[in-house]
């Protein structure tokens, strides 16, 4: 879906606190991805200040830095609505 | 806010693949009067950077008939050690679930000291690699090789999916594996680990499941609402930039911003 979207305006960003750096590099290592994952002792300080208490949770944000819609686990179709309000499809 | 983000995690599972307290009542049902219970379970995530499920088949072992549970993941590396004939493939765990009752609380604490896991494994003679067939050695742990297998099939011809291979480097023998497959901009993983039990090493009177006087009452909390600002933020990236969220938005119309773990 990154993939589609990328050149229409979206960014996306990764966060992991829970695992080590290690497997987000194996991740990496593996699919090859071109966004960014936000990983160390901060990444846990995002994730909470998100209120984030499960994975994967989503969050879609949009050009003014306000909050869109969240999605408690990945809803594509659910994003992708979301994204098309924003002018992404 | 480490433990109350671990604990919101192992809910997060819980709540994928069949509930804790289905497990639990399946445990107690079939091994009420056991001191070690085995249970077999699948987790399964859909994520925007891949798809995942993972079997596990776990022994637990409660000599003080605890009502906990033991949370297996797989993003913890294997400690993998051998007497020759047993491979004995150890989980580091460090959390422990506590059921307290029906109103949908948990309690998180450490493992207590030596519950450990591991998988019994026949020495054979197939299992010794040859060196042209590992592309890359992902990780060296004490007693663990992960590496990663090139597979070609009848004709010579590569397959599309990476087949890793958990080794005991003294031994050659396989303890564990995972098989990847490719999918656009997705991935599925199946990771599949067998009969683990409890290490025989420990003995049962250092398995003592009290709550720590720190554990906290799991709670849930609702996603910031819509509309709100985004919390700013600025961390390390995986490629060792800072990156914030001003960076991320510019010159985007929109951030998808997906907090996931591999499990």
């Amino acid at each position: 879906m990154y993939k589609e979207f990328a050149k229409k305006g979206l960014a996306l960003a990764a966060v992991n606190p829970l695992d080590g750096n290690g497997v987000v590099a194996m991740f990496y290592l593996q699919g090859g991805f071109t966004f960014p994952s936000l990983i160390g002792e901060k990444s846990m300080v995002i994730a909470t200040s998100y209120n984030v208490n499960s994975y994967p949770t989503n969050y879609v944000i949009d050009s003014s830095g306000k909050i869109v819609a969240s999605f408690d686990g990945f809803d594509e179709a659910g994003i992708r609505a979301e994204l098309k309000k924003l002018g992404i499809e | 806010m480490t433990l109350l983000a671990l604990l919101c995690a192992g809910q997060s599972y819980a709540q994928k693949a069949p509930a804790a307290t289905e497990i639990w009542d399946r445990l107690q049902k079939t091994f009420a009067n056991a001191n070690s219970v085995e249970c077999e379970f699948t987790y399964s995530q859909t994520q925007p950077l891949h798809s995942f499920i993972t079997t596990y088949h776990v022994v637990l072992q409660r000599p003080n008939k605890s009502r906990a549970w033991y949370s297996s993941n797989g993003k913890t590396p294997i400690d993998v050690v051998t007497d020759g004939t047993t491979t004995w493939m150890y989980f580091r765990a460090t959390k422990m679930f506590l059921k307290n009752g029906s109103n949908g609380e948990n309690y998180g604490f450490p493992l207590p000291l030596g519950l450990s896991l591991y998988r019994r494994q026949p020495v054979g003679g197939t299992y010794r690699l040859t060196s042209e067939k590992v592309s890359k050695v992902i990780f060296k742990g004490k007693h663990t090789l992960a590496i990663q297998l090139v597979h070609d099939d009848r004709n010579g011809k590569q397959l599309s999916e990476d087949n890793w291979l958990y080794l005991n480097p003294r031994s050659y023998m396989p303890v564990g594996s995972m098989r990847i497959q490719h999918a656009e901009d997705r991935m599925t993983t199946v990771v599949t680990f067998a009969a683990l039990k409890i290490d025989p090493t420990v003995s049962p009177t250092q398995f003592t499941f009290a709550l720590p006087k720190d554990a906290i009452p799991y709670r849930d909390t609702d996603p910031i609402a819509v509309g709100n600002d985004a919390p700013t933020f600025t961390a390390t990236t995986q490629d060792g930039r800072e990156s914030s969220l001003t960076d991320l938005l510019r010159d985007h119309k929109a951030l998808l911003l997906n907090f996931w773990s591999y499990g």
